[in-house]
């Protein structure tokens, strides 16, 4: 099977999927001299999107560029139905958007409550609707016991699982976790899986992981990186299918001698 | 993480729920809500009348809290400065205010600054009235801290508050190169040397013209001095607030291509 990277071209950035997705068109970014990203074109709807990839593959970056961050160097941006051009569509969108960085800073003194209640306001939620959201996302995550815990008394995975609910008190319709579940135990690591799978009827999710499970698990379509550029974007299904019958990948799983034969592939082009 | 809720009364059917049409998820996350949240206070009521926004509002009250090391730190600067300026009656209120309040504005907001920076860059509200609001509340505090010192020091006499004007250029200094530089250490490092060197000018060219020993902080803060320095702090505090605004994305592209904005 040859590499898949959907594509789409024609037609003017914006009207994307009912509203509901991300539309990048000719898509890249430097840091200095440095190239992150290149020639991303990427057009999706609603689903779960895991994004897979070496260190420095611009998984991050591709990530924050979705989050509006990052203002890419070229190409265009169309996020939920809007262009990124514009200071009022841009708020817009910021308003239905969750966003789960890789490096998650939190105020040490806040509760969990109070952390989720400040972006849920910072989101312009509507004020009477913002402590029952607040308490939604608290359940999902399964946070409940601790809602008035200091957040410098949580653990590693809690801290983890109030950065998910942030992202989530206010039913973005865009999603975008950074690792997510690094710290998670496997428990809730399932339990996140489901909640990623219900977000997705109504949401773009998109996940950065290194934990090539979780994506075979829970991503409804795969989009593996290297070196800036997007590689491959399928299923899970056929990324297992680009992995068989070659005895001389590794990998413990089909999806991860999936994941290494696209790589060696892209490389031997390289 | 969870997916269920607590069971009902067993005597309470499916039924009998459906009777009442009541979204019995939306009423008990209401009620948690009320009861893990802390009431809103007339401060914050106040703030959202004023500012039209209740994100604004909550970026207002909760800021001592992020900035509380800076304010204990200012306090305990702040007496130290009263019990010297008593005993030496050498006017330190005056050079101590604008000095710390460089070191809190450039702490207020921004990359280094704030922990939650990366996740609030993607917020609706706009970076620069979070920015403008705690900035607000470093001067608030400094002035409330640097007026109480002033008033039970009765050495400063005529001196009193005329620290106002050169606190706020001072600061506009601080944050211009944090913010240029990404870096609140650096901004609140290149403040202090400024207002350091302002400090000491007159001092070294008294020492160097009249080969004397003596130090008269007092010079530095008197009413003709500062009155006659005036223009040049105005002018400071405007030039670094086009800067700040400029460098924010108020005037459109600028130089840090790597950020959206909002107006």
């Amino acid at each position: 099977m040859a590499l898949a990277v959907k594509t789409r071209k024609q037609g003017t950035p914006g009207a994307v999927h009912g509203q509901v997705g991300v539309d990048l068109r000719g898509v890249g970014h430097r840091f200095g001299r440095t190239t992150v990203l290149q020639d991303i074109d990427l057009t999706t709807g609603p689903g779960v999107f895991g994004l897979l990839g070496p260190n420095g593959a611009g998984k991050t970056t591709l990530l924050r560029i979705l989050a509006t961050v990052l203002k890419p160097a070229h190409g265009d941006v169309a996020l939920l139905g809007r262009a990124t051009k514009d200071a009022h569509d841009l708020r817009e969108i910021r308003r239905r958007l969750g966003y789960l960085p890789q490096q998650f800073g939190f105020y040490p003194n806040f509760t969990v409550f109070e952390f989720i209640e400040y972006f849920a306001l910072l989101k312009e939620m509507p004020p009477g609707k913002v402590r029952a959201a607040v308490a939604t996302a608290i359940q999902r995550v399964g946070m409940e016991d601790r809602a008035r815990s200091k957040m410098k008394s949580l653990s590693g995975g809690m801290l983890r699982r109030v950065g998910i609910a942030q992202a989530i008190v206010n039913e973005p319709e865009l999603l975008l976790l950074d690792e997510p579940t690094v710290g998670l135990d496997p428990e809730q690591r399932v339990i996140f899986r489901r909640l990623l799978r219900e977000m997705a009827e109504t949401s773009a999710v998109f996940v950065s992981t290194h934990l090539v499970e979780d994506v075979a698990a829970a991503c409804s379509e795969v989009m593996l990186m290297d070196a800036g550029r997007l590689i491959f974007h399928g299923t899970a299904q056929d990324l297992v299918e680009l992995g068989r019958g070659d005895d001389a990948l590794t990998g413990d799983s089909a999806i991860e001698r999936g994941y290494g034969a696209v790589l060696a592939r892209n490389r031997e082009r390289r | 993480m969870n997916d269920h809720r607590n069971p009902m009364p067993p005597d309470v059917t499916e039924e009998d729920l459906a009777m009442l049409d009541v979204d019995l998820d939306r009423v008990w996350n209401g009620v948690m809500g009320d009861v893990w949240s802390r009431p809103v206070g007339p401060v914050e009521k106040l703030a959202r009348k004023v500012l039209h926004s209740a994100a604004l509002a909550r970026v207002l009250v909760v800021s001592p809290a992020l900035i509380l090391a800076w304010i204990i730190a200012s306090a305990v600067v702040f007496a130290l400065g009263v019990v010297v300026t008593q005993a030496t009656s050498q006017p330190l209120i005056p050079l101590l205010a604008p000095a710390l309040a460089a070191v809190g504005v450039a702490y207020a907001y921004g990359a280094g600054a704030d922990v939650a920076y990366e996740i609030t860059r993607t917020m609706p509200v706009s970076g620069r009235m979070i920015l403008l609001v705690r900035i607000t509340v470093v001067f608030a505090i400094n002035t409330v801290l640097g007026a109480i010192a002033s008033l039970v020091t009765p050495a400063l006499g005529g001196v009193t508050l005329l620290w106002l004007l050169p606190m706020v250029a001072i600061s506009m200094i601080g944050l211009a190169v944090a913010t240029l530089l990404g870096s609140p250490v650096i901004g609140g490092g290149v403040a202090l040397l400024v207002w350091a060197g302002i400090v000491m000018q007159p001092m070294l060219e008294q020492r160097r013209e009249e080969r004397v020993m003596q130090i008269d902080f007092g010079q530095v803060v008197s009413e003709s001095t500062l009155q006659h320095q005036a223009p040049l702090w105005l002018a400071s505090i405007v030039a670094c607030g086009i800067f700040v605004m400029w460098n924010n994305g108020a005037f459109g592209a600028n130089q840090e291509d790597a950020r959206w904005h909002l107006r």
